[in-house]
């Protein structure tokens, strides 16, 4: 959606670089969303695209946020539209906006769905069609199986040392006909 | 070629049970089983093993279109098919089986 690579501003600094680029003729809110870098580094990824009145200029601007500590400055004094795309961040990373709303606006269930640790309880709990083998009509005890992906390997959540991108490295699943 | 939205056809002869539809469907929705049944296909030729389809199922009610199985299929054995799956009054009514039993 934008060109290049984003700009990435520290933390401390974010609502005074985003009120510099609203000064500067960035006007108009596009996005405001998120990416979890678990794997590459420890941080919840915040994406801000902003273009001028005319669509014309765009510009995006990153901020990564510690994924424990996961707070930053809310930005709704500068656009009232980042409003609920905050909520919307909060609710599937669990980034904190401070000063402004944080209430549920879409996820009600709790936890943080997009996270790449977060699993899906009833994938790992249920039967996956795909575990059969050519030429099987049950599945035979004993045989190593592919695991689905969203599902770690077994004995994997088990483990208290796992972090979090080990398991979300394990529920990216074998695949079938790409390569891990 | 058009993409109507109708529903997912399997053509059964095609089919060589390499289950990498019901691997690659992202809900799941497809369940298939076979057995293997060797043949030798000429006098004093080795034995071969080969899969034979049993049942082959799809779950309308998980089934979201998007194609990927017919995209990934290595035999073109599943097509998109004009009909639209026909309303029911219970899910279980959505779960049919496309060959077999």
């Amino acid at each position: 959606m934008a060109e290049g690579s984003g700009e990435v501003v520290a933390a401390g600094e974010w609502f005074p670089r985003v009120e510099r680029a609203r000064a500067e003729g960035f006007v108009h809110l596009a996005n405001l969303t998120a990416v979890d870098e678990v794997g590459l580094s420890d941080h919840i990824r915040v994406l801000l695209f902003l273009t001028d009145a005319e669509g014309a200029r765009r510009l995006r601007l990153d901020v990564l946020v510690d994924r424990d500590r996961c707070e930053l400055a809310g930005i709704t004094p500068l656009y009232a539209g980042a409003a609920w795309l905050q909520r919307q961040v909060h609710d599937f990373f669990g980034v904190r906006f401070t000063g402004d709303d944080n209430r549920p606006l879409l996820n009600h269930g709790g936890g943080t769905p997009l996270r790449k640790d977060f699993l899906l309880e009833p994938r790992i709990q249920g039967r996956w069609p795909g575990a059969l083998e050519p030429g099987e009509s049950d599945a035979s005890p004993g045989r190593r199986r592919l695991v689905p992906p969203g599902v770690p390997e077994a004995g994997l959540l088990d483990n208290p040392d796992a972090t979090a991108a080990e398991i979300a490295l394990s529920a990216s699943g074998t695949r079938v006909r790409r390569g891990r | 070629m058009t993409h109507a939205h109708g529903s997912i056809a399997l053509v059964a002869e095609r089919c060589t049970s390499c289950m990498i539809c019901a691997r690659e469907c992202p809900t799941w929705c497809i369940s298939l089983t076979s057995h293997t049944e060797k043949s030798a296909p000429a006098p004093g030729a080795r034995e071969r093993t080969h899969n034979v389809l049993d049942t082959f199922t799809i779950d309308w009610a998980l089934c979201m279109y998007c194609g990927v199985c017919i995209e990934q299929c290595p035999t073109d054995a599943l097509l998109w098919d004009g009909a639209h799956v026909p309303a029911t009054d219970r899910l279980s009514d959505l779960l049919h089986g496309l060959h077999g039993g």
